[in-house]
Parts: structure tokens; sequence; C-alpha cells
């Protein structure tokens, strides 16, 4: 089974590590339970999925810290990119 | 492991190596200073190309021949060159440790300089072979980290297992430094946040500042285009990746290049140039340069963490490698220490590996070699660089 890793507990994306196919069941890695969930769309390897579902303009929690915000409702199992991730870092650079 | 022996140097911490270094003063040297270190592997080549005098190097080179690794110092110098060698010289005897200057256009060339130099160098060895071991506590231990050649691994793998270690130093009394401000722009604020008290995080805040105005200036970005192909989505999402390497701790101030910490903990060490006349190009034109920026700054070992692969080591000090891809490993193991990749295959958890970490830092310490020190790697970048220290400031 594929697996992704969460690499804290606040984090709200798991990290693949490996390629995963469209509609694969995946295991979580470093999860205090059991968790399983289904990717919705092909995963690259190091690329990102939603744990659970994200609304628009909520923190992307990586590494417990949030490394960007939704800019579209992600739901759990779908893959979390620059499709539908905005930088804070971006966004205050060019309100300078 | 409970007990560490280190050697014992007249001023500041214990060393955990006893090498003698040849420093040439100027390119024109450097042939013979190799030359001459060739006699022993206990005895190491390091310099500045440059002919024109530069505080900066003046001050890296008399930090690595005053390093607790460092036993003693052979200065070899052409004989005219813009670096003062009696000036480098009187700062390293100031420390206590024996030092002496070799000019090649007073000793009559290359053949009698080799020669003059080698009986020096014999001498030297003779004379630190006589160092006392003492016992290396955990709390004088100094351990900087740096990575290059990052991949897709490196944020998920190998840097958080490190910064898993640097917890366990740190809270163990060491002392632990991370450089590469150039790729904490990202995360600037987060970073402030984990500064000890409210005037570490304004020094914090203006040394990120300064490296996001540097690389402007210099056209030096550290956002890859492979980095979006990577999965990595947002810069504080690559930033934070390389700040992993330093742990959760509070981080107790900035250091600049040379300067020791001023305490235990953890520290950030400000590698970029500051303003000045002139403008000398990128800020760390390679890894090899900010691995000898931690060592300047009192490193004892520099932990590095690799995901494409590299092979480099350092003078000075051991470089301890932690791959953080799999397959990188399988086909360079003979290059690295610790194989990060488990956390990928899902063989061991981060905690386990960063334990390894902490555990093969302790063992390097005490002695063991790094598999670069095996390889007998001993790279070295000393650029032109104009930097101010904190304490001037």
């Amino acid at each position: 089974m594929a697996q992704v890793l969460l690499l804290h507990p606040k984090d709200n994306v798991a990290v693949a590590l490996d390629d995963i196919a469209a509609k694969s069941v995946v295991a979580v890695l470093g999860a205090e339970m059991p968790l399983r969930l289904t990717a919705q769309q092909g995963i690259q390897f190091a690329h990102k999925l939603a744990l659970r579902p994200i609304a628009t303009g909520e923190a992307i929690l990586k590494y417990g810290i949030p490394v960007g915000f939704a800019t579209a409702p992600v739901a759990a199992g779908e893959w979390v990119h620059t499709h539908n991730v905005g930088s804070y870092y971006a966004e205050k650079k060019e309100a300078k | 492991m409970d007990h560490i022996l280190g050697y014992a140097r007249p001023m500041g911490v214990p060393g955990i190596r006893n090498y003698v270094v040849c420093i040439h003063t100027v390119e024109c040297s450097s042939f013979v200073s190799q030359r001459i270190a060739e006699i022993d592997p206990r005895v190491q080549s390091v310099g500045f190309p440059g002919c024109y005098k530069n505080e900066y190097a003046s001050r890296l080179m008399v930090a690595l021949a005053t390093h607790a690794n460092v036993g003693a110092a052979l200065l070899v110098s052409l004989g005219c060159e813009g670096t003062d060698a009696s000036a480098l010289a009187e700062a390293i005897r100031a420390t206590g440790r024996p030092v002496e200057i070799l000019r090649i256009q007073e000793a009559g060339g290359t053949e009698s300089s080799i020669v003059q130099g080698r009986q020096i160098v014999a001498r030297m060895l003779a004379e630190i072979e006589t160092t006392p071991r003492v016992q290396l506590r955990i709390s004088d231990l100094i351990v900087g980290t740096e990575c290059g050649g990052s991949d897709g691994t490196s944020g998920i793998a190998a840097n958080p297992a490190i910064g898993h270690a640097f917890d366990l130093l740190v809270d163990a009394g060491a002392t632990a430094i991370i450089e590469e401000t150039l790729e904490m722009v990202g995360c600037r604020d987060i970073i402030a946040r984990r500064a000890a008290n409210p005037d570490v995080a304004a020094q914090l805040s203006r040394t990120i500042e300064k490296a996001e105005q540097f690389s402007q200036q210099v056209g030096q970005f550290s956002i890859a285009p492979g980095n979006e192909s990577g999965g990595l989505s947002t810069i504080e999402e690559k930033s934070m990746g390389a700040f992993m390497k330093c742990g959760s701790r509070n981080i107790s101030g900035v250091i600049k290049v040379t300067e020791k910490p001023s305490g235990k903990g953890l520290f950030v060490l400000d590698s970029v140039p500051d303003p000045s006349a002139f403008l000398f190009g990128y800020s760390n034109p390679n890894d090899s340069e900010g691995i000898l920026d931690l060592i300047s700054s009192g490193a004892h070992l520099v932990v590095f963490a690799t995901g494409r692969g590299s092979v480099i080591g350092s003078v000075i000090a051991p470089v301890l490698k932690v791959c953080g891809n799999p397959k990188t490993y399988a086909r360079m193991s003979g290059d690295m220490d610790v194989n990060a990749g488990r956390i990928i295959t899902g063989e061991a958890t981060l905690a386990e590996v960063g334990r390894e970490i902490y555990e093969a830092i302790l063992a390097v310490a005490a002695g063991k070699l790094t598999a670069a020190e095996v390889l007998g790697h001993q790279e070295y970048c000393i650029p032109y660089k104009h930097q101010n220290l904190c304490a001037n400031l």
C-alpha cells in the first residue's frame, strides 16, 4: 500500500513517500492512530495530500506550522499544491 | 557514550581532533603549503587565494588556526602579499599555540621551502603529540548543520531527523549552530518567534531581512525551478524544510562568521555579507563555504544533510553526512554516515533516526572517523567577503 508521512501531529497535510495512483488507498505513517484514506488524484513523490477537509483561507499546516493557505476548498485525500495553495509571504510582498 | 576524551587547549573548549594546519596566505604559496602538508595525514592545508588584504579572510584564517581541533599552525607566505602573515601569527600565538611563518622568498624558493616547512611541521607534530587528553563534556560540544544537494526528501527525512538530534544536543547542554539565512526568507516571522528574548527576535528579523535584500541585489535566490515540481508549493514550505535542521528549541542568539556562540543552546550563523563599498558577489558560493563558516565559529563537527547526494568533507572538522533519499543512499552509501532514507521506506521513525544521528555525533566526537574523513576529503572555500562583527555593532 502507498504511504504518506505525517510530519507533525497538528498537520492537515501529509507527504507522499512514493508516486501514488488516483483512487488508491494510502496509509498515513506517523499518525497516532492507524489512519487510511483514498487519494483523490494521482500524487507524485514528495507532494502533499490533505488529511482532512480544508476550507478556503484556512492554513496549510506542515511541520506543525502554516506554510501557506488554501485558495479553494480542499477535500480529504486531495492533492495540495500551487493550484489550491497561496503563500502568505508572497501576499505580503505584493502588498508592500 | 558517557566518556569522551578530547584534546586540551590552552584556551577554550577541548578539541575532538588534533591537527597541524599549513595556511597559505596567498594563492602563490598554496602549492608549497600543500606539499608541506603531504608529510603526514595529521597535517592539513587551508588558505586564502587573494593577494589584496581582506579583513574577513584574515579573521577566518586566525579562527581556523585557533580552532579547538588544531594544535599548531604554520603560515606559508610568499613574502609580498597584502595579507599580513605576522599579524596572523601574533593573533594565533595569543591563544598559546605554537605558530611559525615560512616566507618562500626568504627561504630560497620551492624546494628549500618544502624542506624547511616539513622540518617545522615535524617539530610541531612531535609537540602536539603530547597534548593532554581531557574529558570532553557534551556541554563543551559545538555542532553545526548545513545542507546541500537537496531534493524532495530533504525537508521530510534528513532535515527533520537532524532537527531531532539538535533538540537532543541542546537539551544535553551542547551548543548548536544553523547557517543558511538566505534559505530562511520565507519564514522570518516564524523564526523570530523562536527567539529566546525580544532582542534576539529583532536581531533575527534584521538578519533575515538583510539576507533577502542581499539576494535581490546580486540576483541569488534560494528558490530553484525544481522545487515546485519537487512538491514544494510556497517559499514558506521550502524555508521550513531547511529550517527543520535546527529542531524546535529556542534560538539563543545570532552570530557572524568567526564569532563564537556566547553561551549554550541554539544559534543562527549569519554568513551573508554586510553592505560595503565592495560587493563581492554571491553570499555562499558553495556548500564548502558554508561548512567552513560554521567551523570558523567553533563547530567541532558539521552535520550535513543531502538527498541527491554529496561527497564533500572539510578541513579542520569532521563532516557527518545524513542522506534522506533511500535510492541515493543505496548508490552512494560509501560516502554517507547515516541513512535517513529509512524514514521514507518506513523502516524507521524520525525520532529513531534523530537518536541515531545524535549517537553518531557523540561517536565522531569520541574519535570515530566519518565517511568523508576515511576517504580523505578536505574541501574548503574562503572567498572575499565583507562582514562587520555583531560585537562591533
